[in-house]
Protein backbone atom coordinates (compact mmCIF):
# COMPACT_ATOMS: atom_id res chain seq x y z
CA UNK A 1 0.00 0.00 0.00
CA UNK A 2 2.46 2.65 1.27
CA UNK A 3 4.40 1.71 -2.32
CA UNK A 4 1.38 2.65 -4.25
CA UNK A 5 1.02 5.57 -2.36
CA UNK A 6 4.57 6.36 -3.64
CA UNK A 7 3.91 5.28 -6.83
CA UNK A 8 0.71 7.63 -7.09
CA UNK A 9 3.28 11.09 -5.14
CA UNK A 10 5.57 10.53 -8.10
CA UNK A 11 2.87 10.07 -10.72
CA UNK A 12 1.47 13.54 -8.99
CA UNK A 13 4.72 14.98 -9.17
CA UNK A 14 5.58 14.26 -13.08
CA UNK A 15 2.13 15.94 -13.85
CA UNK A 16 2.68 18.77 -12.01
CA UNK A 17 6.08 19.69 -13.15
CA UNK A 18 4.13 19.05 -16.69
CA UNK A 19 1.43 21.69 -16.03
CA UNK A 20 3.88 23.75 -14.68
CA UNK A 21 5.64 23.86 -18.47
CA UNK A 22 1.93 24.42 -19.84
CA UNK A 23 1.07 26.97 -17.85
CA UNK A 24 4.32 29.17 -18.16
CA UNK A 25 3.79 28.37 -22.07
CA UNK A 26 0.63 29.56 -21.44
CA UNK A 27 1.41 32.81 -19.81
CA UNK A 28 4.17 33.30 -22.78
CA UNK A 29 1.11 32.46 -25.68
CA UNK A 30 -1.08 35.34 -23.62
CA UNK A 31 1.40 37.76 -23.68
CA UNK A 32 2.43 37.21 -26.90
CA UNK A 33 -1.08 37.03 -28.25
CA UNK A 34 -0.02 33.50 -29.61
CA UNK A 35 -3.41 32.08 -30.54
CA UNK A 36 -2.00 28.45 -32.02
CA UNK A 37 0.33 28.29 -28.53
CA UNK A 38 -2.42 29.28 -26.32
CA UNK A 39 -5.04 27.05 -27.87
CA UNK A 40 -2.07 23.82 -27.49
CA UNK A 41 -1.82 24.92 -23.98
CA UNK A 42 -5.40 25.03 -23.06
CA UNK A 43 -5.73 21.64 -24.54
CA UNK A 44 -2.66 20.15 -22.78
CA UNK A 45 -3.82 21.68 -19.49
CA UNK A 46 -7.29 20.12 -19.52
CA UNK A 47 -5.49 16.89 -20.21
CA UNK A 48 -3.51 17.34 -17.39
CA UNK A 49 -5.93 18.52 -14.81
CA UNK A 50 -8.13 15.46 -15.69
CA UNK A 51 -5.01 13.20 -15.38
CA UNK A 52 -3.87 14.78 -11.89
CA UNK A 53 -7.44 14.81 -10.94
CA UNK A 54 -7.58 11.18 -11.48
CA UNK A 55 -4.03 10.46 -9.54
CA UNK A 56 -5.59 12.49 -6.65
CA UNK A 57 -8.62 10.62 -6.33
CA UNK A 58 -6.53 7.08 -6.24
CA UNK A 59 -4.09 8.58 -3.73
CA UNK A 60 -6.82 10.42 -1.56
CA UNK A 61 -8.77 6.57 -1.66
CA UNK A 62 -5.29 4.87 -0.31
CA UNK A 63 -5.40 7.61 2.49
CA UNK A 64 -8.80 7.56 3.62
CA UNK A 65 -8.33 3.45 3.42
CA UNK A 66 -5.38 3.62 5.75
CA UNK A 67 -7.18 6.32 8.30
CA UNK A 68 -10.28 4.38 8.07
CA UNK A 69 -12.10 7.44 7.90
CA UNK A 70 -13.87 9.41 4.59
CA UNK A 71 -12.66 13.24 5.74
CA UNK A 72 -9.52 13.87 5.64
CA UNK A 73 -7.85 17.33 7.14
CA UNK A 74 -4.37 18.40 6.64
CA UNK A 75 -3.84 17.56 10.24
CA UNK A 76 -4.60 13.53 9.61
CA UNK A 77 -2.62 13.59 6.52
CA UNK A 78 0.24 15.13 8.25
CA UNK A 79 0.01 12.75 11.15
CA UNK A 80 -0.64 9.62 9.07
CA UNK A 81 2.44 10.54 7.00
CA UNK A 82 4.54 10.87 9.90
CA UNK A 83 3.73 7.40 11.14
CA UNK A 84 4.52 6.17 7.54
CA UNK A 85 7.71 7.50 7.03
CA UNK A 86 8.04 6.15 10.40
CA UNK A 87 7.37 3.04 9.31
CA UNK A 88 9.42 3.11 5.93
CA UNK A 89 13.54 2.39 5.98
CA UNK A 90 15.26 5.84 6.02
CA UNK A 91 16.12 6.45 2.34
CA UNK A 92 12.62 5.68 1.95
CA UNK A 93 11.32 8.18 4.49
CA UNK A 94 13.45 11.08 3.66
CA UNK A 95 12.03 10.25 -0.57
CA UNK A 96 8.68 10.45 0.73
CA UNK A 97 9.62 14.13 2.54
CA UNK A 98 11.13 15.37 -0.38
CA UNK A 99 8.32 13.71 -2.85
CA UNK A 100 5.22 15.99 -0.50
CA UNK A 101 7.55 18.80 -0.48
CA UNK A 102 8.21 18.97 -4.20
CA UNK A 103 4.15 18.53 -4.66
CA UNK A 104 3.30 21.41 -2.06
CA UNK A 105 6.61 23.31 -4.17
CA UNK A 106 5.18 22.72 -7.62
CA UNK A 107 1.35 23.17 -6.48
CA UNK A 108 2.76 26.71 -5.24
CA UNK A 109 4.34 28.04 -8.27
CA UNK A 110 1.48 26.10 -10.26
CA UNK A 111 -1.32 28.48 -8.39
CA UNK A 112 1.33 31.45 -8.23
CA UNK A 113 2.26 31.41 -12.65
CA UNK A 114 -1.92 30.50 -12.66
CA UNK A 115 -3.19 33.92 -11.07
CA UNK A 116 -0.81 35.58 -12.98
CA UNK A 117 -2.39 33.94 -16.20
CA UNK A 118 -6.07 34.86 -14.69
CA UNK A 119 -4.65 38.40 -14.06
CA UNK A 120 -3.66 38.51 -18.30
CA UNK A 121 -6.96 36.85 -19.09
CA UNK A 122 -8.93 39.29 -17.01
CA UNK A 123 -7.27 42.11 -18.38
CA UNK A 124 -7.46 40.87 -21.98
CA UNK A 125 -11.05 40.35 -21.64
CA UNK A 126 -11.21 44.16 -20.76
CA UNK A 127 -9.24 44.90 -23.48
CA UNK A 128 -11.08 42.85 -26.24
CA UNK A 129 -14.14 44.86 -24.66
CA UNK A 130 -12.50 48.04 -25.58
CA UNK A 131 -11.53 47.21 -28.71
CA UNK A 132 -14.86 44.79 -30.07
CA UNK A 133 -16.07 48.50 -29.28
CA UNK A 134 -13.86 50.28 -31.46
CA UNK A 135 -13.48 47.64 -34.40
CA UNK A 136 -17.30 48.20 -34.51
CA UNK A 137 -17.24 51.61 -34.48
CA UNK A 138 -14.64 51.44 -36.94
CA UNK A 139 -16.42 48.95 -39.35
CA UNK A 140 -19.23 50.87 -38.87
CA UNK A 141 -17.69 54.09 -39.90
CA UNK A 142 -15.99 52.51 -43.16
CA UNK A 143 -19.14 51.19 -44.15
CA UNK A 144 -20.14 54.62 -43.84
CA UNK A 145 -17.91 56.08 -45.82
CA UNK A 146 -17.96 53.76 -48.80
CA UNK A 147 -18.64 55.38 -52.45
CA UNK A 148 -22.13 53.82 -53.51
CA UNK B 1 11.93 30.83 -6.64
CA UNK B 2 11.43 33.83 -4.38
CA UNK B 3 8.32 36.07 -3.97
CA UNK B 4 9.83 39.62 -5.35
CA UNK B 5 11.99 37.50 -8.62
CA UNK B 6 7.80 36.24 -9.08
CA UNK B 7 6.55 39.58 -8.79
CA UNK B 8 9.23 40.62 -10.99
CA UNK B 9 8.80 38.61 -13.76
CA UNK B 10 4.86 38.81 -13.31
CA UNK B 11 5.26 42.63 -13.56
CA UNK B 12 7.97 42.63 -16.69
CA UNK B 13 5.27 40.32 -18.37
CA UNK B 14 2.53 42.85 -17.65
CA UNK B 15 4.18 45.33 -18.98
CA UNK B 16 5.18 43.13 -22.25
CA UNK B 17 2.04 42.55 -22.74
CA UNK B 18 0.14 45.70 -22.22
CA UNK B 19 2.74 47.37 -24.63
CA UNK B 20 1.81 44.43 -26.84
CA UNK B 21 -2.04 45.50 -26.28
CA UNK B 22 -1.24 49.19 -26.53
CA UNK B 23 0.29 48.23 -29.77
CA UNK B 24 -2.95 46.07 -30.95
CA UNK B 25 -5.29 49.17 -29.92
CA UNK B 26 -2.52 51.54 -31.99
CA UNK B 27 -3.52 48.91 -35.29
CA UNK B 28 -6.96 49.38 -34.68
CA UNK B 29 -7.24 52.86 -34.25
CA UNK B 30 -5.14 53.28 -37.55
CA UNK B 31 -7.32 51.33 -39.55
CA UNK B 32 -8.65 53.92 -41.69
CA UNK B 33 -5.56 55.60 -42.05
CA UNK B 34 -4.20 54.46 -45.51
CA UNK B 35 -0.78 55.89 -44.80
CA UNK B 36 -0.26 53.96 -41.56
CA UNK B 37 1.84 50.80 -41.49
CA UNK B 38 0.65 48.13 -39.35
CA UNK B 39 3.36 47.53 -36.38
CA UNK B 40 3.88 43.81 -34.24
CA UNK B 41 5.56 43.38 -30.81
CA UNK B 42 8.89 41.61 -30.90
CA UNK B 43 9.02 39.44 -27.48
CA UNK B 44 12.45 38.46 -26.56
CA UNK B 45 12.45 36.11 -23.40
CA UNK B 46 14.60 37.97 -21.09
CA UNK B 47 18.41 36.40 -19.77
CA UNK B 48 17.91 33.71 -17.18
CA UNK B 49 19.59 34.42 -13.94
CA UNK B 50 21.56 31.72 -12.33
CA UNK B 51 21.22 30.46 -8.85
CA UNK B 52 23.37 28.15 -7.35
CA UNK B 53 22.95 25.41 -10.52
CA UNK B 54 19.96 26.48 -11.39
CA UNK B 55 18.41 28.89 -14.27
CA UNK B 56 15.23 30.65 -13.78
CA UNK B 57 13.65 31.93 -16.61
CA UNK B 58 12.47 35.71 -16.19
CA UNK B 59 9.62 36.16 -18.21
CA UNK B 60 9.72 38.68 -21.25
CA UNK B 61 10.15 41.86 -22.35
CA UNK B 62 9.42 43.76 -25.71
CA UNK B 63 12.52 43.66 -27.49
CA UNK B 64 11.31 46.26 -30.46
CA UNK B 65 8.17 47.57 -31.85
CA UNK B 66 8.52 47.44 -35.68
CA UNK B 67 6.89 48.59 -38.61
CA UNK B 68 5.68 45.55 -40.74
CA UNK B 69 7.30 47.65 -44.00
CA UNK B 70 8.36 46.68 -47.19
CA UNK B 71 10.82 48.84 -48.19
CA UNK B 72 10.46 47.48 -51.59
CA UNK B 73 6.80 48.27 -52.26
CA UNK B 74 7.60 51.56 -50.41
CA UNK B 75 10.00 52.25 -53.31
CA UNK B 76 7.99 51.11 -56.23
CA UNK B 77 5.04 53.45 -55.12
CA UNK B 78 7.27 56.19 -54.85
CA UNK B 79 8.44 55.67 -58.65
CA UNK B 80 4.90 54.81 -59.62
CA UNK B 81 3.35 57.37 -57.96
CA UNK B 82 5.43 59.99 -59.97
CA UNK B 83 4.66 58.49 -63.10
CA UNK B 84 0.89 58.17 -62.73
CA UNK B 85 0.50 62.21 -61.54
CA UNK B 86 3.10 63.38 -64.61
CA UNK B 87 0.60 61.44 -66.38
CA UNK B 88 -2.54 62.89 -64.62
CA UNK B 89 -1.20 66.10 -64.93
CA UNK B 90 -0.41 66.05 -68.22
CA UNK B 91 -3.83 64.09 -69.43
CA UNK B 92 -5.57 66.68 -67.15
CA UNK B 93 -3.90 69.83 -69.40
CA UNK B 94 -3.67 68.59 -72.58
CA UNK B 95 -7.40 67.60 -72.81
CA UNK B 96 -7.53 71.55 -71.84
CA UNK B 97 -5.82 72.11 -75.16
CA UNK B 98 -7.84 69.92 -76.64
CA UNK B 99 -10.96 71.98 -75.77
CA UNK B 100 -8.87 75.08 -77.18
CA UNK B 101 -8.82 73.89 -80.84
CA UNK B 102 -12.73 72.71 -80.05
CA UNK B 103 -12.50 70.58 -83.05
CA UNK B 104 -14.36 68.82 -84.84
CA UNK B 105 -17.47 71.96 -84.32
CA UNK B 106 -18.33 74.08 -86.05
CA UNK B 107 -16.09 76.51 -83.50
CA UNK B 108 -13.49 74.47 -84.46
CA UNK B 109 -10.65 76.59 -86.80
CA UNK B 110 -10.76 73.61 -89.78
CA UNK B 111 -14.92 75.26 -89.92
CA UNK B 112 -13.17 78.58 -89.77
CA UNK B 113 -10.62 77.76 -92.34
CA UNK B 114 -13.38 75.99 -94.65
CA UNK B 115 -15.51 78.92 -94.23
CA UNK B 116 -12.60 81.16 -95.70
CA UNK B 117 -11.59 79.58 -98.71
CA UNK B 118 -15.60 78.74 -99.29
CA UNK B 119 -16.22 82.35 -99.50
CA UNK B 120 -12.89 82.88 -102.01
CA UNK B 121 -14.60 80.19 -103.59
CA UNK B 122 -18.03 82.14 -103.72
CA UNK B 123 -16.57 85.59 -104.95
CA UNK B 124 -15.16 83.99 -107.83
CA UNK B 125 -18.52 83.25 -108.77
CA UNK B 126 -19.43 86.81 -108.65
CA UNK B 127 -16.50 88.68 -108.39
CA UNK B 128 -18.36 91.82 -108.61
CA UNK B 129 -20.39 91.20 -105.79
CA UNK B 130 -20.17 93.64 -102.87
CA UNK B 131 -21.89 91.09 -100.46
CA UNK B 132 -19.44 88.25 -101.94
CA UNK B 133 -16.44 90.75 -101.16
CA UNK B 134 -17.72 91.25 -97.81
CA UNK B 135 -18.41 88.24 -97.31
CA UNK B 136 -14.52 87.32 -97.81
CA UNK B 137 -13.82 90.04 -95.03
CA UNK B 138 -16.08 88.78 -92.47
CA UNK B 139 -14.73 85.09 -93.16
CA UNK B 140 -11.23 86.58 -92.56
CA UNK B 141 -12.07 88.17 -89.67
CA UNK B 142 -13.71 85.10 -88.12
CA UNK B 143 -10.92 83.36 -88.93
CA UNK B 144 -8.23 85.88 -87.20
CA UNK B 145 -10.14 86.02 -84.32
CA UNK B 146 -10.21 82.09 -84.23
CA UNK B 147 -6.55 82.23 -84.02
CA UNK B 148 -6.01 85.13 -81.90
CA UNK B 149 -8.26 83.34 -79.58
CA UNK B 150 -6.22 79.75 -79.65
CA UNK B 151 -3.44 81.84 -79.00
CA UNK B 152 -4.67 83.54 -76.10
CA UNK B 153 -6.05 80.31 -74.41
CA UNK B 154 -3.06 79.19 -74.77
CA UNK B 155 -1.26 82.12 -73.51
CA UNK B 156 -3.33 81.64 -70.51
CA UNK B 157 -2.72 78.48 -69.98
CA UNK B 158 0.73 78.83 -69.59
CA UNK B 159 -0.26 81.71 -66.95
CA UNK B 160 -1.98 79.20 -64.72
CA UNK B 161 0.87 76.21 -65.68
CA UNK B 162 2.96 78.74 -64.26
CA UNK B 163 1.35 79.72 -60.92
CA UNK B 164 0.89 76.42 -60.46
CA UNK B 165 4.67 75.33 -60.79
CA UNK B 166 4.89 78.38 -58.43
CA UNK B 167 2.25 76.78 -55.97
CA UNK B 168 4.16 73.09 -56.44
CA UNK B 169 7.78 75.04 -55.73
CA UNK B 170 5.79 76.12 -52.39
CA UNK B 171 4.56 73.18 -51.95
CA UNK B 172 7.92 71.37 -52.17
CA UNK B 173 9.42 73.71 -49.65
CA UNK B 174 7.06 73.03 -46.73
CA UNK B 175 7.21 69.74 -47.61
CA UNK B 176 11.11 69.75 -47.32
CA UNK B 177 11.00 71.49 -44.22
CA UNK B 178 8.73 68.75 -42.47
CA UNK B 179 10.62 65.72 -43.92
CA UNK B 180 13.69 67.87 -42.61
CA UNK B 181 12.15 68.37 -38.90
CA UNK B 182 10.79 64.70 -38.99
CA UNK B 183 14.14 63.31 -40.24
CA UNK B 184 16.07 65.05 -36.98
CA UNK B 185 13.14 63.61 -34.48
CA UNK B 186 13.89 60.10 -36.23
CA UNK B 187 17.57 60.55 -35.82
CA UNK B 188 16.86 61.72 -32.22
CA UNK B 189 14.90 58.56 -31.37
CA UNK B 190 17.60 56.38 -32.64
CA UNK B 191 20.69 57.83 -31.07
CA UNK B 192 18.29 56.79 -27.84
CA UNK B 193 17.04 53.64 -28.97
CA UNK B 194 13.24 54.83 -28.97
CA UNK B 195 10.84 54.14 -31.41
CA UNK B 196 9.65 56.37 -34.01
CA UNK B 197 7.29 54.33 -36.05
CA UNK B 198 4.42 56.43 -36.76
CA UNK B 199 7.45 59.10 -37.10
CA UNK B 200 8.77 56.95 -39.92
CA UNK B 201 5.06 57.16 -41.19
CA UNK B 202 4.56 60.63 -41.34
CA UNK B 203 7.76 60.52 -43.10
CA UNK B 204 7.10 58.04 -45.92
CA UNK B 205 3.81 59.95 -46.27
CA UNK B 206 5.12 63.18 -47.14
CA UNK B 207 7.89 61.71 -49.44
CA UNK B 208 5.12 59.90 -51.02
CA UNK B 209 3.23 63.33 -51.53
CA UNK B 210 6.32 65.06 -52.67
CA UNK B 211 6.89 62.30 -55.26
CA UNK B 212 3.43 63.60 -56.55
CA UNK B 213 4.74 66.37 -57.16
CA UNK B 214 8.22 66.40 -58.85
CA UNK B 215 11.32 63.69 -58.98
CA UNK B 216 12.07 62.42 -56.15
CA UNK B 217 15.11 59.51 -54.91
CA UNK B 218 16.07 58.89 -51.50
CA UNK B 219 18.45 57.37 -49.53
CA UNK B 220 18.85 56.04 -45.79
CA UNK B 221 21.32 55.80 -43.52
CA UNK B 222 21.63 53.48 -40.59
CA UNK B 223 19.67 55.39 -38.47
CA UNK B 224 16.90 55.48 -40.88
CA UNK B 225 17.58 58.88 -41.71
CA UNK B 226 16.23 60.14 -45.68
CA UNK B 227 18.00 61.99 -47.25
CA UNK B 228 16.11 63.24 -50.14
CA UNK B 229 17.13 64.20 -54.14
CA UNK B 230 14.82 66.34 -55.87
CA UNK B 231 15.35 66.09 -60.20
CA UNK B 232 19.48 65.01 -59.02
CA UNK B 233 19.92 67.96 -56.47
CA UNK B 234 20.02 67.27 -52.52
CA UNK B 235 16.90 68.67 -51.13
CA UNK B 236 16.72 67.49 -47.70
CA UNK B 237 17.81 65.24 -44.70
CA UNK B 238 18.24 65.96 -40.98
CA UNK B 239 20.59 68.92 -40.85
CA UNK B 240 19.72 70.73 -43.94
CA UNK B 241 17.80 71.89 -46.83
CA UNK B 242 17.36 73.18 -49.93
CA UNK B 243 15.02 76.33 -50.80
CA UNK B 244 13.78 75.96 -54.62
CA UNK B 245 12.26 78.80 -56.69
CA UNK B 246 10.68 78.91 -59.79
CA UNK B 247 12.37 80.33 -63.07
CA UNK B 248 9.94 80.88 -65.58
CA UNK B 249 10.55 82.18 -69.05
CA UNK B 250 8.80 82.66 -72.09
CA UNK B 251 9.94 78.70 -73.19
CA UNK B 252 11.08 77.30 -70.17
CA UNK B 253 9.86 76.62 -66.64
CA UNK B 254 12.67 75.56 -64.03
CA UNK B 255 12.99 74.95 -60.75
CA UNK B 256 16.59 75.90 -59.60
CA UNK B 257 17.94 76.11 -55.93
CA UNK B 258 17.72 79.51 -54.13
CA UNK B 259 21.20 79.24 -53.68
CA UNK B 260 23.55 78.44 -56.36
CA UNK B 261 20.69 78.58 -58.84
CA UNK B 262 21.28 75.05 -59.83
CA UNK B 263 18.78 73.37 -62.13
CA UNK B 264 16.75 70.46 -60.74
CA UNK B 265 16.08 67.59 -63.46
CA UNK B 266 12.59 67.04 -63.81
CA UNK B 267 11.08 64.25 -65.09
CA UNK B 268 8.55 62.61 -63.31
CA UNK B 269 5.92 64.19 -60.89
CA UNK B 270 3.09 66.57 -61.57
CA UNK B 271 5.85 69.58 -62.30
CA UNK B 272 7.08 67.34 -64.86
CA UNK B 273 3.81 67.42 -66.82
CA UNK B 274 3.35 71.35 -65.74
CA UNK B 275 7.35 72.04 -67.27
CA UNK B 276 6.83 69.66 -70.58
CA UNK B 277 3.21 71.02 -71.50
CA UNK B 278 4.70 74.25 -70.68
CA UNK B 279 8.09 74.58 -72.63
CA UNK B 280 7.02 71.52 -75.17
CA UNK B 281 4.11 70.70 -76.05
CA UNK B 282 2.00 74.47 -75.86
CA UNK B 283 5.19 75.43 -77.66
CA UNK B 284 5.09 72.66 -80.21
CA UNK B 285 1.24 73.47 -80.84
CA UNK B 286 2.15 77.23 -81.09
CA UNK B 287 4.94 76.64 -83.26
CA UNK B 288 2.79 74.14 -85.80
CA UNK B 289 0.11 77.14 -86.10
CA UNK B 290 2.41 79.57 -86.64
CA UNK B 291 3.91 77.63 -89.35
CA UNK B 292 0.52 77.23 -90.96
CA UNK B 293 -0.70 80.73 -90.85
CA UNK B 294 2.29 82.20 -91.93
CA UNK B 295 2.20 80.39 -95.10
CA UNK B 296 -1.73 80.89 -95.18
CA UNK B 297 -0.72 84.54 -95.10
CA UNK B 298 2.31 84.39 -97.99
CA UNK B 299 0.29 82.08 -100.10
CA UNK B 300 -2.73 84.20 -100.08
CA UNK B 301 -0.76 87.16 -100.29
CA UNK B 302 1.05 85.75 -103.09
CA UNK B 303 -2.18 85.69 -105.34
CA UNK B 304 -3.62 88.46 -104.07
CA UNK B 305 -0.69 90.76 -104.92
CA UNK B 306 -0.95 89.84 -108.54
CA UNK B 307 -4.34 90.43 -108.44
CA UNK B 308 -5.88 93.92 -109.65
CA UNK B 309 -8.72 95.35 -107.49
CA UNK B 310 -12.37 95.93 -108.65
CA UNK B 311 -11.86 100.13 -107.57
CA UNK B 312 -11.22 102.39 -110.51
CA UNK B 313 -8.36 102.85 -111.42
CA UNK B 314 -7.67 99.21 -110.40
CA UNK B 315 -4.98 98.83 -108.20
CA UNK B 316 -2.67 95.57 -107.59
CA UNK B 317 0.53 94.97 -105.37
CA UNK B 318 -2.37 94.90 -102.65
CA UNK B 319 -1.65 92.54 -99.41
CA UNK B 320 -4.74 90.72 -98.24
CA UNK B 321 -2.81 90.51 -94.63
CA UNK B 322 -0.64 92.62 -93.33
CA UNK B 323 1.10 89.89 -91.03
CA UNK B 324 0.79 87.03 -88.59
CA UNK B 325 2.20 87.81 -85.57
CA UNK B 326 2.59 86.89 -81.65
CA UNK B 327 -0.48 84.98 -82.79
CA UNK B 328 -2.29 87.81 -84.40
CA UNK B 329 -4.02 87.31 -87.41
CA UNK B 330 -4.10 91.10 -89.13
CA UNK B 331 -5.93 92.14 -92.50
CA UNK B 332 -4.60 94.68 -94.80
CA UNK B 333 -6.85 97.57 -93.15
CA UNK B 334 -7.49 98.92 -97.01
CA UNK B 335 -8.95 95.86 -97.55
CA UNK B 336 -11.25 95.64 -94.47
CA UNK B 337 -12.36 99.56 -94.87
CA UNK B 338 -12.89 98.85 -98.68
CA UNK B 339 -13.94 95.46 -100.22
CA UNK B 340 -13.48 96.34 -103.38
CA UNK B 341 -9.77 96.27 -102.70
CA UNK B 342 -9.82 92.62 -102.99
CA UNK B 343 -7.89 92.01 -105.69
CA UNK B 344 -8.92 88.93 -107.56
CA UNK B 345 -8.80 89.59 -111.33
CA UNK B 346 -6.33 88.71 -113.68
CA UNK B 347 -6.40 90.87 -116.14
CA UNK B 348 -7.56 94.04 -114.00
CA UNK B 349 -11.05 93.70 -116.04
CA UNK B 350 -13.83 93.71 -114.10
CA UNK B 351 -15.60 90.38 -113.98
CA UNK B 352 -12.74 88.76 -113.66
CA UNK B 353 -12.35 86.38 -110.24
CA UNK B 354 -9.29 83.93 -111.72
CA UNK B 355 -7.31 84.95 -108.11
CA UNK B 356 -9.78 84.10 -106.10
CA UNK B 357 -10.08 80.73 -107.73
CA UNK B 358 -6.86 80.52 -106.71
CA UNK B 359 -6.67 81.52 -103.56
CA UNK B 360 -9.91 79.03 -102.88
CA UNK B 361 -7.54 76.27 -104.58
CA UNK B 362 -4.86 77.10 -101.65
CA UNK B 363 -7.55 74.73 -100.00
CA UNK B 364 -6.23 71.70 -101.34
CA UNK B 365 -2.73 73.08 -102.25
CA UNK B 366 0.18 70.68 -101.36
CA UNK B 367 1.60 74.40 -99.81
CA UNK B 368 3.67 73.00 -96.50
CA UNK B 369 5.63 69.77 -95.48
CA UNK B 370 3.73 68.16 -98.65
CA UNK B 371 -0.03 68.99 -97.47
CA UNK B 372 -2.42 71.24 -97.92
CA UNK B 373 -3.12 74.05 -95.32
CA UNK B 374 -6.51 72.15 -94.02
CA UNK B 375 -4.29 68.96 -94.33
CA UNK B 376 -1.27 70.15 -92.27
CA UNK B 377 -4.12 71.54 -89.93
CA UNK B 378 -6.03 68.07 -89.22
CA UNK B 379 -2.31 66.71 -88.49
CA UNK B 380 -1.68 68.93 -85.88
CA UNK B 381 -5.52 68.42 -84.42
CA UNK B 382 -4.66 64.80 -84.85
CA UNK B 383 -1.32 65.24 -83.12
CA UNK B 384 -2.90 66.88 -80.10
CA UNK B 385 -5.42 64.28 -79.95
CA UNK B 386 -2.69 61.76 -80.06
CA UNK B 387 -1.04 63.10 -77.06
CA UNK B 388 -4.34 63.17 -75.36
CA UNK B 389 -5.10 59.44 -75.77
CA UNK B 390 -1.59 58.65 -75.00
CA UNK B 391 -1.80 60.50 -71.56
CA UNK B 392 -4.78 59.28 -70.95
CA UNK B 393 -3.91 55.79 -71.82
CA UNK B 394 -0.63 56.07 -69.62
CA UNK B 395 -2.82 57.50 -66.72
CA UNK B 396 -4.86 54.63 -66.71
CA UNK B 397 -1.88 52.17 -66.69
CA UNK B 398 0.33 53.53 -64.36
CA UNK B 399 -2.75 54.15 -62.13
CA UNK B 400 -3.25 50.71 -62.62
CA UNK B 401 0.22 49.87 -61.32
CA UNK B 402 -0.19 51.93 -58.87
CA UNK B 403 -3.46 50.32 -57.35
CA UNK B 404 -1.86 46.94 -57.66
CA UNK B 405 0.73 48.30 -55.21
CA UNK B 406 -0.90 49.75 -53.10
CA UNK B 407 -2.83 46.29 -52.61
CA UNK B 408 0.24 44.91 -51.71
CA UNK B 409 1.23 47.62 -48.99
CA UNK B 410 -1.94 46.94 -48.01
CA UNK B 411 -2.04 43.47 -47.34
CA UNK B 412 1.45 43.52 -46.02
CA UNK B 413 1.35 46.98 -44.13
CA UNK B 414 -2.18 47.51 -43.75
CA UNK B 415 -4.80 46.24 -40.72
CA UNK B 416 -7.80 44.59 -41.73
CA UNK B 417 -10.57 44.77 -39.13
CA UNK B 418 -12.21 41.56 -40.28
CA UNK B 419 -8.89 40.01 -39.61
CA UNK B 420 -8.14 41.66 -36.14
CA UNK B 421 -11.95 40.62 -35.09
CA UNK B 422 -11.19 37.33 -35.65
CA UNK B 423 -8.63 36.82 -33.87
CA UNK B 424 -10.05 38.80 -31.18
CA UNK B 425 -13.03 36.28 -31.32
CA UNK B 426 -10.69 33.39 -31.06
CA UNK B 427 -8.75 34.84 -28.31
CA UNK B 428 -11.96 35.52 -26.68
CA UNK B 429 -12.91 31.91 -26.61
CA UNK B 430 -9.55 30.83 -24.86
CA UNK B 431 -9.44 33.31 -23.01
CA UNK B 432 -13.08 31.88 -21.02
CA UNK B 433 -11.91 28.26 -21.55
CA UNK B 434 -8.32 29.20 -20.25
CA UNK B 435 -10.18 31.50 -17.16
CA UNK B 436 -12.27 28.01 -16.25
CA UNK B 437 -9.46 26.00 -16.22
CA UNK B 438 -7.36 27.87 -13.73
CA UNK B 439 -10.41 27.84 -11.16
CA UNK B 440 -10.36 24.02 -11.94
CA UNK B 441 -6.63 23.88 -11.33
CA UNK B 442 -6.87 25.99 -8.30
CA UNK B 443 -9.65 23.45 -6.70
CA UNK B 444 -7.18 20.95 -7.37
CA UNK B 445 -4.29 22.26 -6.01
CA UNK B 446 -5.73 23.75 -3.12
CA UNK B 447 -6.54 19.76 -1.92
CA UNK B 448 -3.24 18.72 -2.59
CA UNK B 449 -1.07 21.61 -1.36
CA UNK B 450 -3.11 21.67 1.95
CA UNK B 451 -3.23 17.55 2.55
CA UNK B 452 -0.24 15.97 0.81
Amino acid sequence: MVRELFETMEQLRGKLEELLGVVQSKRKAIVQRNFEELEKCIALEERLILEIKKIETKRLGFLKERIGENKLTAEIVDKLSKELAAELPERLADHFFYLRQKIRELGGRINSVNEQNMYLVENSRQMLKMLFAKLKGEKESLIVNQKV
Amino acid sequence: MGLSRIFNISTRSLSAYQQAMDVTAHNVANAGNPNYSRQRVLLKSEYPQMDNKFSWGMGVKVEDVRRVHDSLIEAQIVENNQKYTANKKESELLSQIENVFGEPSEYGLSNYLSKFFDSWSSLSASPNSIEARKEVVFASQNLANKVSSIFKQFSNIKTTIANNFSEKTTQINDLLKQIKDLNFQIYNAAVHKQNANDLEDTRDKLINDLSSIVDVKVSYDQNNVATVYIGGVFAANAQSMNTFKMVRTDDELSLRTEKGNIKAFITKGEMSALSDVYSKKIKGYESSLNTLMQTLVSEVNAVHEKGYSMNQPPQTGIAFFDSFKDGKLSINAEVLNDPKKIAISADGTSGNGDYAVEIANLKDKKVLNGMSLTQNYAELVDEVGNHVNNAKQAEESTNLVLQQLQNEKDSYSGVSIDEEMTKLLKFQKSYDASAKLIKIANEVLDTLINIV
